[in-house]
């Protein structure tokens, strides 16, 4: 159907601000206009329940499918437009395309990388089309820094995930999109709560300090908050692996970059598309934990063993089972965890002109926990559109977003420097015997009232009444977007410029509920607000020509430069005791304030610049010969005037063997490539001012004269010598392709060492009790192989698609400054938990080694000596320096967090209208130190509870065990940190199987492109030995002392945690 | 032609901009302030030194676990409470290890007291400061590192002894000998009594004064048996006229009597609700009582101690029946049968358990009477050193329900006899007052009183694991 609309009107409303743009300007604006007028008429149509259409008088339905000549595969996404008019329409996920057209009209085909044809309807209603592949444009065009490149011209290793890989899988966050699906890229979910961070990286922990990706979204860089994105905006996801890719960047893609590009408009008819699931989730692979019996049985065990190495004063009473009879046998994790929905619906518009393109989207996500009270609202709209000719262009690519997060802390570590306390560790530790609610039904909040400390815990909280009494919620405002005009000033030669903002605003509450006077009192209110506003500028002129006879010598040339401007505010109102806690009455303004100290407001603000000037220079012969150089000078505002500038050059080199006349008509090998590429990355995460020595001002501090003092403290130490830390990157890469392309294998070596690491060198407390100053302190060299294999193929009508990926980094520190290792771990007071020093991986773990248990007291008499209450059923540490005596010198490098390898493997199916596809991600070789098993192996005087598994623990008849007897006191100290609590932490997880079908001509009507139902489950499976909730662990604030940098020295310390949830969907998919 | 003119104009605009591009990269932090620029008027340095003050706080912010050591691990107090705080059981009988986390909370915090002070010391007199300012600001910090160094060599004996601001990379240093430790305490609190005014009035009241310092440097010099020195301190303390006992012992205990005449040394506390109360209100209340942790139980030995009808016993210690704060004590609120009651409030005065009100004493002047009785006895002037003892027992004497046969005047001038005599005095005079495991040590008579002390190494605690992991230098004390 063909909407005119006969509406001269508009001329005169539009004229005047489309002016400055010539009337060809106007002409094009016209169109869209009217393009969106035609789109208002479509919704309205899908919103009357997809009526059928009944085609125009004058015109006949043409349907068919496009192939492709190499490979016979059905092309997806080929665009088929009328000549001479707007009217089009693209190949659906069979290929298989439906257009209604006067019968003398003419179908254009086009579709990237392939030959455009073009083909008479001549009163045909089938036309099968095949499309042969474009020589010139070999490949995929692929974004690298600041411009595209055909893939033929690059020769550094960039790893390419684009919307068809990933738009059939129902994902809730960019992240998401990148697990298993590209070697050497590793992510890491922190835990299972909604919208909670993850962790990416990329060819391993290079630093000790900030290990983040930087992220360019549309050209604009930003770090974070990158689940605030849709996941139906992407067109494609770009990793620069590299040093040469990712060099462009300069100070900041020491990480490695990911280039994500948003949808745009495609010329011809507008598209619709509407996504939507809906799903469930529910708690997976938790725990056993004692019943009530068990629990007493346990304990009074543990009694018995402790009394009998306690003084007769102090001996402590064991308890008689018949009080069972009376008490209650709580389940608290069935208590606290649920089946929880998860949902997301988005519907999009595109379409586009001659001289104008758009693209719209509205999507709405929504998650919420399986842990009660946590969860994750996400609204988004984005609109990107761009209007004018080759000349000269002006676009936009604005998104805004709003999230909502209901939090309920789920690392286990609980309080901590900066940490809020954990719902998670309160469920896992909570006595059986403590009653949910009291006789009137109201919850208990805490164990503190109910008596016996040792049988129901020592003023521990109710995990409900926790969760009832924590109101804790961010919500954030999002304005991320760019303008941008290209300028044609020469055929080859293209000026951009282009103007970003990434703008932030965020309100956090966190409202505490007083539950007794060690937990939440008083009743308090905190509200913090962040406004962060960081500012991008950059402007290239990128050259391309070609030269010689045919065309041999092609040369790019790209200059640029780059400034970033970042100002962020914080300003924060806390208030003390409120008279009611009803939500409507948490603001500041409802506390009823005793006393001065009731109510207090902070704020602060900080700032920081980035300027740059950036130049890329290619060269390629025939096609096989290609050559890059490239090279970067930033100045950063982090960084003494004396070492402000740093210079990041890179240089790469391919050869397309399969181009060489030599290499023609092979059977076999359909391309081959050879690349190399060497390149220097900076890093500037660094804390803003690591070169000045802060002082806090206005600190309560003490009391004169009855009358509080403050003072100002010494905060943090600087250092006005800090330099550069530089990542040098050398990479040798294959590409090949077998079979015309059914089969493709890239593989990857590189050695990747970075110099002169920033971090805050622990020093001895004896030196103060603050942040510690950055000194350039080490070199650390990550050395990976990275291989990732596809293979196409099909039987009659079955199709399919598998591909995978491994890849391995061995990372070990060279050096560190002054020869101190670097510790992290400190959330027990054994010590530090992983020593970094030269010879070892970062974040290494040091620890005493369990050789068993000591079965008999000759074994123990006979072993070094440990303790002299050590009895039989204790554990036996090796002593490793065989001085006869177990002491603090008595521990070693015993394991590191890396794993010795991981890697994905995708499959997909496609059978009639069945399309099928599996995910599978792992990881192998890592350790995982369970630091939850302090509780979880243990029978503590404080009445908190243990896993099931703890039934199994040493006694006299049970001797072939490895968990130690129990005590209440535990005087050999058999939890101190020790290969004991170190776990394998490999798993193979299987991420995603999806089940789809293809409804597409259910309904009698043309207007429908493509419709597909599906059914998917997540985390459906996970194979581990790993007793923790969740293999998958990241590091805890606990563990690095509240230093806002340096986690990657304590990754892999497990305290217990909500587990990622196992989720069914059931979704749609609808074109039209 | 036209190209030329964008081309140009492009350029223009990306020169006029790139122009005031410099000051992008200069970004001064905002809202902090620097440390070497931030020393520069007379309120910077009070500002400076005030929070050289924070560590001495027995609150919850600083985990100030002197009194486990100096209380719980002697003969005064068993560890009650919930066994939820495993080191203070630990230290309690004898089984605490270099992981015990009271022991990390100590060290850290009194170095951050020490580092502090050296910064204070080193940059006042760069400020605009009055030159008798400056030399009050100086005095009080070098009283504070002298107190910090003190205290930490009472609980872990051989420490890192640290007098200059240091740079990054020379905090690795080794132990000082404890005696030398002490003689540098001895010459920081000397140069600070040279410094300090004797007394302050309103809103500075609470600073150190000429007298504490004076006090300081006798108590470290009794340390280092140098008695004479402690004699001769205590006598400048005396020649300032200012300091008396109270007539009631309880004026000490009491918010209300606070910094009185016998007041010399004492750290200050308010119940604000701003985290500046004392948390021994909390952690020494019964757990009977509401909110109260009971983390100090009476020893039968310390009640058996005290002679017939001295009076300081029920100002001590709660026994059944008594009246306690608001409530009536019973027997069952403690498994030892009694709870102290110093540095304890009435549960109307406070408006919040952990938030107390009351100072800690930790010198008043009857115990400078009883190092000047000490010292003497020792250097064999025993009849004089009858003087100062005696006028402590008078004014117990004189609060007793029976003043003519309590407390009888002590005669006896048998040196070891009267030594002994003291030794008991400092027992109950000064119960509860954080003093009585070091007395023990300093007098080499732990392991004859105290269960599971083992001589040689438990006069010391052990140097935190997490230190000696950060410092290689530092070695452990002896069998741990």
């Amino acid at each position: 159907m063909v909407y005119i609309i006969q509406s001269g009107n508009f001329n005169d409303i539009h004229k005047s601000f489309i002016l400055p743009l010539g009337d060809r300007g106007w002409r094009s604006s016209f169109r869209v206009f009217r393009g969106l007028h035609k789109k208002a008429h479509h919704l309205l149509f899908a919103a009357l329940m997809l009526v059928s259409f009944t085609g125009n008088a004058q015109t006949i339905t043409v349907s068919g499918t496009v192939t492709s000549a190499e490979d016979q595969q059905p092309v997806i996404g080929v665009s088929v437009v009328v000549q001479g008019t707007q009217l089009g329409v693209s190949t659906d996920f069979n290929g298989t395309y439906t257009i209604d057209v006067s019968p003398d009209a003419i179908l254009i085909f086009n579709f990237i990388g392939f030959q455009p044809v073009e083909i008479p309807v001549g009163g045909r209603t089938l036309i099968d089309v095949v499309m042969n592949t474009d020589q010139k444009l070999l490949e995929d065009v692929i974004v690298i820094g600041y411009k595209k490149e055909t893939k033929s011209n690059i020769s550094s290793a960039i790893s390419s995930v684009k919307a068809k890989d990933i738009e059939h899988l129902p994902l809730t966050g960019l992240d998401q999109a990148l697990q298993g699906q590209a070697a050497g890229v590793q992510i890491t979910q922190a835990t299972g709560a909604p919208g909670d961070d993850i962790a990416v990286r990329i060819r391993g922990a290079g630093t000790l300090g900030n290990n983040n990706p930087l992220y360019v979204i549309d050209g604009i860089p930003t770090t974070g908050n990158i689940n605030m994105f849709a996941i139906s905006d992407i067109e494609s996801i770009e990793i620069l692996k590299d040093g040469a890719s990712a060099s462009i960047y300069g100070a900041r893609s020491a990480n490695g970059v990911i280039v994500i590009t948003t949808k745009k408009g495609k010329k011809g008819a507008p598209v619709f598309n509407f996504d939507t699931y809906y799903g469930w989730q529910q708690a997976n692979r938790l725990p056993e934990l004692l019943n009530k019996s068990e629990f007493l049985e346990l304990r009074n065990e543990a009694i018995t063993n402790s009394n009998a190495l306690r003084d007769l004063i102090r001996q402590i009473p064991t308890y008689d089972p018949a009080i069972l009879d009376t008490l209650e046998d709580t389940d608290w994790l069935s208590q606290v965890f649920r089946t929880a929905p998860t949902q997301r619906h988005s519907l999009s518009a595109s379409g586009g002109g001659d001289n104008s393109s758009f693209y719209i989207l509205g999507e709405y996500m929504s998650q919420e926990g399986v842990f009660k009270k946590q969860g994750f609202d996400k609204y988004l709209l984005r609109f990107n559109g761009d209007l004018g000719s080759k000349k000269f262009k002006v676009g936009n690519n604005i998104s805004f977003s709003y999230t909502d997060r209901d939090i309920i802390g789920s690392s286990g570590d609980g309080a901590g420097p900066g940490n809020e306390l954990s719902g998670i560790r309160y469920a896992l530790i909570a006595s059986p015997l403590f009653p949910v609610r009291d006789d009137n039904g109201n919850l208990i909040p805490t164990s503190a009232g109910l008596g016996d400390p040792t049988l129901y815990g020592d003023g521990n909280a109710n995990p409900l009444a926790f969760i009832e009494a924590t109101n804790w919620n961010i919500q954030r405002y999002r304005l991320f977007g760019n303008v941008f005009a290209e300028y044609s000033i020469l055929d080859n030669l293209n000026f951009r410029t282009n103007l970003g903002a990434d703008i932030m605003f965020q309100n956090e509450t966190i409202f505490k509920e007083r539950l007794s006077v060690a937990i939440y009192d008083p009743t308090s209110l905190s509200r913090g607000s962040v406004t962060d506003r960081n500012l991008v500028w950059n402007n290239t002129l990128d050259y391309t020509n070609t030269f010689g006879a045919s065309d041999d010598h092609r040369v790019s040339l790209l200059m640029g430069m780059e400034a970033i401007d970042n100002r962020t505010d914080y300003l924060g109102a806390s208030a003390n005791n409120f008279f009611s806690s009803d939500p409507n009455f948490q603001f500041i303004d409802n506390s009823v304030t005793q006393d001065v100290g009731d109510i207090s407001a902070s704020g602060i603000a900080t700032e920081w610049g980035l300027l740059s000037f950036f130049s890329q220079l290619g060269y390629s012969y025939k096609s096989r010969y290609v050559l890059n150089l490239s090279v970067r000078r930033d100045g950063s505002s982090r960084f003494g005037v004396d070492n402000r500038w740093g210079t990041f050059p890179a240089i790469s080199a391919a050869w397309n063997v399969s181009q060489e006349p030599f290499f023609a008509d092979n059977d076999i090998i359909s391309h081959l490539k050879l690349r190399a590429s060497w390149g220097q990355l900076g890093n500037q995460e660094i804390g803003l001012y690591p070169f000045s020595s802060l002082v806090e001002t206005g600190n309560i501090v003490y009391v004169f004269g009855e009358q509080i003092a403050t003072g100002a403290n010494l905060a943090e130490t600087g250092n006005a010598n800090v330099k550069w830390e530089t990542t040098t990157q050398e990479d040798y890469g294959l590409e090949v392709s077998f079979l015309k392309d059914k089969l493709t294998l890239i593989a990857d070596y590189y050695i990747k060492t970075t110099e002169d690491i920033l971090v805050r060198v622990p020093i001895p407390q004896s030196a103060g009790d603050f942040n510690p100053p950055y000194v350039n302190a080490g070199t650390v060299e990550n050395k990976g192989l990275e291989l990732a294999l596809s293979f196409r193929n099909s039987v009659g009508e079955l199709r399919y698609e598998i591909t995978g990926n491994i890849s391995a980094v061995k990372n070990k520190v060279l050096s560190i400054a002054g020869t101190e290792p670097l510790l992290g771990g400190f959330g027990l007071s054994d010590g530090a938990i992983t020593r970094t020093e030269p010879g070892y991986p970062l974040g290494s773990f040091y620890l005493y080694k369990m050789e068993g248990i000591f079965q008999t007291q000759e074994e123990i008499d006979a072993h070094a000596f440990q303790d002299n209450d050590t009895r039989p059923g204790d554990v036996k540490f090796a002593d490793l320096n065989s001085d006869d005596t177990i002491n603090n010198k008595d521990r070693a490098h015993l394991g590191n967090p890396f794993p010795d390898f991981t890697y994905g493997l995708s499959m997909s199916l496609r059978y009639k209208k069945f399309d099928f596809s599996v995910l599978l991600q792992g990881v192998q070789g890592n350790d995982v130190y369970f630091l939850y098993g302090n509780f979880a192996y243990e029978i503590p005087l404080r009445g908190f509870n243990s896993y099931k598994a703890l039934l199994d623990r040493w006694t006299p008849t049970n001797t072939d065990t490895d968990i130690p007897r129990v005590s209440v006191d535990d005087r050999n100290n058999n939890r101190r940190i020790s290969t004991r609590f170190l776990e394998d932490g490999s798993y193979l997880r299987l991420r995603n199987v999806t089940l789809g079908y293809d409804l597409t001509g259910l309904i009698k009507t043309n207007k429908i492109q493509s419709w597909r139902i599906y059914v998917s489950a997540q985390n459906l499976l996970t194979i581990t030995d790993y007793s923790g909730l969740d293999p998958e662990i990241q590091a805890n604030t606990n563990d690095t002392r509240g230093y806002d940098v340096s986690s990657d020295l304590a990754v892999g310390i497990d305290w217990g945690t909500v587990p990622a949830p196992r989720t069914f969907l059931v979704g749609m998919n609808l074109n039209f | 032609m036209k190209n030329n003119i964008t081309t140009y104009t492009l350029l223009f605009i990306s020169l006029i901009w790139c122009s005031a591009c410099g000051d992008l990269l200069d970004k001064e932090p905002l809202g902090r302030l620097d440390a070497d620029t931030f020393f520069k008027t007379a309120q910077d340095a009070i500002q400076a030194v005030n929070a050289t003050y924070q560590p001495l706080l027995i609150n919850n912010d600083n985990n100030n676990y002197y009194w486990v050591f100096g209380t719980v691990a002697s003969d005064e107090a068993i560890v009650g409470g919930d066994g939820s705080r495993p080191g203070i059981i630990a230290i309690d009988e004898f089984d605490h290890n270099a992981s015990t986390q009271e022991l990390n909370d100590f060290w850290k915090l009194n170095y951050k007291g020490i580092v502090q002070a050296n910064t204070v010391i080193f940059k006042t007199p760069l400020t605009e400061a009055d030159e008798a300012l400056k030399n009050r600001i100086i005095g009080e910090a070098l009283f504070l590192r002298g107190w910090y160094h003190f205290v930490l060599s009472q609980v872990f004996g051989d420490i890192p002894l640290i007098t200059e601001v240091q740079d990054p990379d020379e905090v690795f240093i080794p132990r000082t000998a404890k005696t030398q430790v002490w003689a540098q305490v001895v010459a920081d609190a000397e140069q600070a009594a040279a410094l300090l005014p004797s007394s302050y009035a309103g809103n500075d009241v609470g600073r150190v004064t000429k007298g504490a310092a004076l006090a300081l440097a006798a108590k470290a010099s009794l340390y280092l048996e140098d008695y004479q020195r402690v004699l001769d301190r205590v006598a400048e303390i005396k020649a300032l006229g200012i300091y008396s006992l109270q007539a009631d012992y309880r004026n000490n205990f009491y918010d209300s009597t606070q910094n009185n005449s016998e007041s010399v040394w004492e750290i200050q506390h308010a119940n604000l609700e701003l985290g500046v109360g004392n948390n021994l209100n909390q952690q020494w209340a019964s757990k009977k009582v509401p909110d109260g942790y009971g983390f100090a139980e009476v020893t039968t030995e310390f009640i058996a101690a005290f002679e017939a009808n001295d009076p300081r016993l029920s100002f001590t210690v709660a026994r059944h029946n008594e009246q306690y704060f608001g409530v009536t004590y019973k027997a069952s609120f403690s498994s030892t049968g009694s709870s102290p009651r110093k540095y304890l409030q009435h549960v109307n005065e406070v408006s919040q358990k952990s938030d107390g009100g009351i100072n800690y004493t930790a010198i008043r002047y009857a115990e400078v009477l009883l190092w000047e009785a000490e010292a003497l006895a020792e250097l064999g002037r025993t009849s004089e050193a009858l003087v100062p003892l005696e006028e402590v027992r008078a004014r117990a004497r004189a609060q007793s329900v029976d003043p003519v046969n309590a407390l009888p005047m002590i005669t006896n001038t048998n040196q070891q006899e009267l030594i002994d005599i003291i030794r008991h005095e400092r027992f109950v005079e000064l119960g509860f007052e954080m003093h009585r495991f070091f007395d023990l040590v300093r007098w080499g008579i732990a392991g004859v009183v105290l269960d599971g002390f083992i001589v040689g190494t438990h006069e010391v605690f052990p140097i935190p694991q997490i230190e000696l992991d950060l410092n290689p230098n530092l070695t452990q004390n002896n069998g741990y």
